[in-house]
């Protein structure tokens, strides 16, 4: 169906976690104090804001970086583009959504923070627009700051670089970080929590949860009740996350995006592979998956480079379509992890 | 909590579409067939059909078990039993089917490694086999609108099939109405032409082939029809015989978007499609066959993995296009460097403006270089999951 | 000693010519339609293989490196008189009614120049003993395809009508190729087995 147009259409689920406000989980200490000398907020200045960051000891669950060391490398100037990652375009996913709406006076106020340490030339927000299951509108502008509507097919993500002009400098920045910059500039408050989406089919109260890093999922999965056993609990998105045994074990951690109780799993299907090219259409990177996977699993890695499979970027797109079941995606992830180590190892 | 936890590799929702819900689709899409040929042909036609289906799926079992595989209940044996009788016309003996669907399933699908891997056509093989071996049983139709007997040797009067008339250069006996209906003999189930478009156009809404492979192949195989008529009177007149004839149409549908044998992206499908088209057109054109379709498909299965590999090494050079412009870039500009250093003593001013362009080209790849960072937390998101994968691994 | 009778002797079954080595799949294939065209096939490949194995091991040596193909081709050519006279002295027909097929095993270079890369590294006798094998390998494959084609395609057995015709296309090139595949499939099923048990004694032992 798809000449150009490559990726898939999810159901994407968000309700009711998008439309519910953020529960949060009480935490025994209040929060700690990031011992920031009280300066007004409209007087920081870039290295007080970078400074502050640091004390705060934020991180960006876009990517897993410290954010002050994000801001101190850029500096954007004429053409550059900032952008804050409220995308969220896996199914049931939706903590960095529900702060832009929520939240967006305090959202406001941390892009706010850092745009003065950017200085860039323009500032959008960007969400994930075909959310087609509910009729529920993403505001227009949040604060004075313009929201970007990326629309599209599966991983939308990805695409959030075409936005930007060719040969001019970005930086991705996710919208959590803002709001718990915007918390320590107010309240001296230092990062010790996370937003995370809890849903499932067997959750009794499925919601965005604000809780305290280092909950296990077990915790949180209480919190929010079960209606029955699940089959499968996924720490981390739907399409990207991964299954867990021990629920009382599993902490969640600054990069952790939801947690999902399955009442099945889905299943394996002991078809072999029909031929029928659905991944190389649901490719994003427009791979030849189905030839990839057959060299992944005869062993040929020589070709599975010829065939760059170092450019799969994991998204699951071709695992979602299969109709025989095959776990295409891990399979080449794995081999894409083989590729490297003979590369270190200098065998290949 | 804990006993009841499964293992699954991410993505953790999955398509509710699989194997099974594409074959039923095509099993149903080929029942309204079989209805047609009862109506004109009487049960035997459905017999046929459940002797072809039942005989497939038996001897695909049995091979399973010689490769000593647990047999898995799977669809696609039915279907390639479905689709053989369908090719035949009504009367012909139950031996015929049988061996067809032997020939299919031991000789394209088992030795090849089963399902998903054989490199041929299963049902075009084993229709092509027994066309070869009984061509005056496969190639005699009877009549329409009469009852054959169900058991033993048929009484059936036999008339002459459109496609044999168009193969002799003659105009058929039969007007165009009768063909799309289906009262023209021929082939039992490939003569209603309503019905058969109808059932694939059923399977193109339902997702279970893709469009792209009938059109690129009807589209292409009229106009070829249109400019090289084998028969007199209006070209348009002469198109809808050659289409409505033989198992055209049927096995645009049908056979053709076999998901093993074609091709896998769309651009492929299309140059499949297409060049199947015009070998389907020289077979009907000069073969001695008056059905070229399934000896042409079974040629073109053989290029499929070759459209493949076309596809795949375009989108090789489109993935790598910054490296690619960059190496001829560099080719010229060195060309260009030879051929001044040629004609050293015209140009001595010229170079000398050299060194200066050479800066130029060092800021062009320190842009570059800026432009990298851009791309980084795409990747190291990429990263964190592979190593979350591997814990995984490691677990279990 | 031993080792080489048994590398000898692999090339009845094991090392089968055609269906392990894949030397003339197409002449069999092609020709092989019958139980006579397998008796004139095998005595021409007799005749071939046996006198040039034989030639390669004493005189072979001694001519020039690029020539010797060419002497062998040659001597093969002139053995095809020997093998026509026996044939015709079994039934005056068969070597006529099988066509070409046995005259191009005379010259068909892929067997001649293995059969005498094989026998220029042994004495006359050794070569004479693993020619005999090949071609017994050679006689037992053909001998098997054309009954089994045969049987099948007109229901006789050496021209004598056992039954109905069952399959007639079993007669066509593309039939015989398939039943070679066939017959293949099963040589390497056995070979199979018989290193698994070998494996399975040396772990024993």
């Amino acid at each position: 169906m798809s000449f150009f147009v490559k990726g898939i259409f999810l159901e994407q689920k968000k309700e009711p976690m998008l439309t519910r406000s953020t529960l949060v989980m009480r935490q025994e200490f209040e929060y700690f104090d990031c011992n920031f000398p009280d300066v007004a907020i409209d007087e920081l200045s870039r290295e007080q804001i970078i400074e502050l960051a640091r004390l705060a000891e934020i991180v960006d669950e876009s990517d897993g970086k410290m954010l002050w060391e994000k801001l101190e490398k850029s500096n954007l100037g004429e053409g550059g583009t900032f952008i804050v990652d409220a995308v969220d375009d896996e199914p049931y996913i939706s903590s960095q959504m529900s702060i832009g709406i929520h939240q967006p006076e305090k959202l406001a106020l941390g892009i706010e923070l850092c745009e003065r340490v950017l200085s860039p030339e323009k500032t959008y927000i960007a969400m994930y627009r075909h959310i087609l299951d509910s009729n529920f509108g993403i505001p227009k502008k949040i604060g004075k700051y313009h929201v970007k509507k990326i629309g599209g097919r599966y991983p939308a993500e990805s695409r959030v670089h075409r936005h930007i002009p060719k040969g001019k400098n970005s930086v991705i920045i996710g919208a959590c970080a803002m709001l718990h910059l915007a918390r320590a500039a107010e309240e001296s408050r230092k990062m010790t929590s996370c937003f995370i989406t809890v849903a499932g089919d067997v959750v009794k109260n499925p919601r965005n949860v604000e809780v305290p890093i280092g909950t296990t999922a077990e915790k949180i999965l209480e919190l929010c009740g079960l209606t029955e056993e699940p089959e499968a609990i996924i720490l981390g998105g739907s399409m990207t996350g991964r299954a867990i045994f021990e629920p009382e074990n599993e902490k969640v951690g600054p990069m952790t995006r939801g947690i999902i109780a399955l009442a099945r799993s889905y299943g394996t299907y002991s078809y072999t592979c029909i031929g029928c090219g659905r991944c190389d259409d649901a490719c994003p990177k427009a791979l030849s998956v189905c030839a990839m996977r057959k060299f992944a699993d005869a062993g040929k890695l020589d070709m599975l480079m010829q065939y760059d499979v170092s450019m799969c970027i994991g998204c699951g797109a071709c695992s979602y379509v299969c109709p025989s079941r095959i776990d295409i995606s891990a399979t080449l992830l794995k081999a894409k992890k083989q590729i490297e180590l003979a590369k270190k190892e200098g065998t290949l | 909590m804990k006993e009841k936890l499964m293992f699954q590799n991410a993505p953790h929702v999955r398509q509710s579409e699989s194997v099974v819900t594409m074959m039923t689709d095509v099993i149903v899409a080929l029942l309204p067939i079989y209805l047609m040929a009862f109506f004109y042909h009487g049960a035997r036609s459905l017999v046929l059909g459940l002797c072809g289906a039942l005989c497939c799926s038996v001897l695909s079992v049995l091979g399973a078990l010689l490769l000593r595989e647990k047999p898995v209940p799977d669809l696609t044996p039915i279907i390639t039993g479905l689709i053989i009788p369908l090719l035949l016309p009504a009367d012909i003996p139950y031996y015929v089917v049988i061996s067809a669907c032997a020939v299919a399933i031991f000789v394209v699908k088992i030795p090849f490694g089963g399902t998903g891997s054989n490199l041929f056509n299963p049902a075009a093989v084993g229709f092509a086999s027994v066309a070869i071996c009984w061509p005056e049983l496969v190639f005699r139709y009877p009549a329409t609108m009469q009852a054959i007997e169900i058991f033993g040797e048929s009484t059936a009067k036999i008339a002459q099939s459109p496609a044999y008339s168009l193969s002799l250069g003659a105009v058929p006996d039969y007007n165009v109405l009768d063909m799309l209906l289906g009262s023209a003999p021929g082939p039992m189930g490939a003569t209603n032409i309503l019905v058969v478009a109808a059932c694939g156009i059923f399977l193109i809404v339902k997702k279970a082939i893709n469009w792209i492979t009938p059109v690129s192949f009807i589209v292409p195989y009229a106009l070829l029809c249109l400019l090289f008529p084998r028969i007199g009177g209006s070209p348009f007149e002469a198109l809808c015989y050659e289409l409505f004839s033989g198992t055209v149409v049927f096995g645009a549908f049908f056979m053709l978007t076999e998901p093993v044998t074609s091709p896998k992206r769309d651009f492929g499908k299309l140059m499949a499609g297409i060049s199947s088209a015009i070998v389907v057109f020289l077979f009907r054109y000069f073969g001695g066959f008056e059905m070229g379709f399934a000896s042409a498909l079974i040629v073109m299965n053989v290029f499929s993995p070759i459209y493949d590999a076309i596809c795949e090494s375009v989108l090789h050079v489109s993935r790598h296009k910054e490296s690619f412009v960059a190496s001829i870039k560099e080719e010229t500009k060195l060309r260009k460097n030879k051929k001044e250093e040629e004609k050293p003593v015209i140009r001595v001013i010229e170079k000398a403006k050299e060194p200066e362009e050479l800066p130029e080209i060092k800021t062009e790849e320190i842009s570059e270089e800026e432009i990298l960072p851009e791309k980084e937390p795409e990747e190291i998101d990429l990263s964190e999951n592979s190593e979350e994968k591997e814990e995984e691994a490691l677990q279990l | 000693m031993k080792s080489e009778l048994k590398e000898s002797l692999g090339y009845i079954f094991f090392k089968n010519p055609v269906l392990v080595l894949g030397l003339i799949i197409g002449h069999l294939a092609a020709g092989d339609t019958n139980l006579q065209n397998a008796a004139a096939l095998s005595i021409t490949f007799f005749f071939v293989t046996v006198p040039v194995m034989l030639f390669a091991s004493t005189i072979g040596k001694k001519i020039p490196a690029g020539f010797n193909l060419v002497c062998y081709a040659l001597f093969s050519a002139a053995m095809l008189v020997p093998a026509y006279s026996l044939s015709g002295s079994i039934s005056a027909t068969i070597f006529d009614s099988s066509g070409i097929y046995p005259a191009l095993l005379a010259v068909s270079t892929v067997p001649i120049i293995y059969s005498s890369k094989i026998a220029e590294k042994q004495t006359p006798i050794k070569a004479i003993f693993s020619g005999l094998c090949i071609t017994a390998g050679f006689i037992i494959t053909a001998v098997i395809l054309g009954a089994a084609r045969e049987f099948l395609g007109s229901g006789s057995l050496w021209g004598f009508k056992l039954a109905d015709a069952i399959y007639p296309a079993a007669k066509l090139p593309f039939w015989g190729f398939i039943l070679l595949g066939f017959m293949a499939a099963i040589v390497n099923w056995i070979k199979e087995i018989f290193k698994k048990s070998e494996k399975g004694e040396e772990e024993g032992a």
